[in-house]
């Protein structure tokens, strides 16, 4: 076996038009943790969306944090074609994440209070992918720009919903058609690019 | 290596603007008449820093709300995550910072040069 380097043309290309590939996979490996503790977190935090208030905002939690994971999901093999990886201690994986913990509050019965970690999470994870898809847009990198805008899209209407949820501001929710159902990371319960 | 930035006139006193000097993107700025340079990448998360704000003689990161300072490229404010007295503080691990990647900068001749490093 040749122990040369492999050359990687896709990797060549976004190179020539400008990219810091190593950049893009510190920023993506960012995301991609943010996603994954995220999904951790929105699970503690659902099971403390108690009462009769919590009844009515606990499956708008679920989508959200199915969402999150499904972003995780997309967007990891990207990672690895880009020639990044996982950390392969989660330890490591959780402290390099892009967004701070979605800790459950003191007062999680106070609903408000969950509310407010819950958007929190999802403005950082908007600002997150959005640095993405800056360096990767106008052709650049089509093929992470593409999984990046569709997480952006979800992560917008996720910061809708919370957004309405605290204030009344109209988000144009209505209920997905399953929980999770990533309507632009997923197509029909599958993930693109999987 | 000696890099031509711009014209002096095109960084105003207390503003900050991005260039991509020789394949690096360098945020060059001036406060109170001083010139400063640096890597555009928030040595926290790598978050765009001229998305940022200029606060006094600080670079204040859009992302997370760190600030540096734009001559020392010291990290000079950590946010805290306590939002209210009821939220958990964020792990040491995970809020730590590198400092700013400073490039030397100076004018000549009505024109604005940055330094840097080799290859």
């Amino acid at each position: 076996m040749s122990q040369e380097p492999i050359k990687v043309v896709a990797i060549e290309a976004l190179e020539k038009r400008g990219v810091d590939v190593q950049k893009l996979i510190k920023l993506i490996t960012a995301g991609v943790g943010a996603e994954f503790t995220t999904y951790y977190y929105y699970t503690i935090l659902r099971m403390h969306c108690t009462g009769l208030d919590g009844e009515g905002i606990k499956e708008i939690v679920e989508d959200a944090r199915i969402e999150d994971r499904n972003h995780f999901e997309a967007m990891v093999p990207r990672l690895y074609e880009l020639g990044g990886s996982l950390p392969r201690d989660i330890r490591k994986f959780a402290d390099q994440a892009g967004c701070p913990d979605a800790y459950l509050p003191d007062n999680w019965q106070d609903l408000s209070s969950i509310l407010k970690v819950l958007l929190e999470a999802e403005q950082c994870a908007i600002r997150s992918w959005s640095e993405v898809c800056d360096m990767t847009a106008n052709g650049k990198d089509p093929r992470t720009y593409d999984i990046a805008q569709r997480i952006m899209q979800e992560e917008v209407e996720h910061e809708a919903w919370f957004i309405e949820l605290m204030s009344k501001r109209p988000s144009g929710h209505f209920r997905r058609k399953f929980a999770g159902q990533s309507p632009h990371v997923g197509a029909q319960g599958s993930l693109i690019h999987l | 290596m000696r890099f031509l930035v711009c014209n002096n006139q095109e960084i105003k006193d207390n503003s900050m603007k991005l260039f991509k000097v020789n394949k690096t993107d360098v945020l060059v700025g001036r406060i109170t008449g001083r010139l400063f340079a640096c890597n555009n990448s928030c040595p926290h998360r790598g978050a765009s820093l001229a998305f940022g704000e200029l606060k006094g003689n600080n670079i204040y990161c859009y992302m997370h709300g760190y600030e540096y300072d734009a001559f020392s490229g010291k990290l000079v404010h950590m946010k805290s995550w306590k939002k209210e007295d009821t939220w958990v503080e964020q792990d040491a691990e995970w809020r730590k910072s590198d400092d700013l990647t400073l490039y030397p900068v100076y004018e000549k001749d009505g024109e604005i040069y940055v330094e840097l490093p080799d290859g």
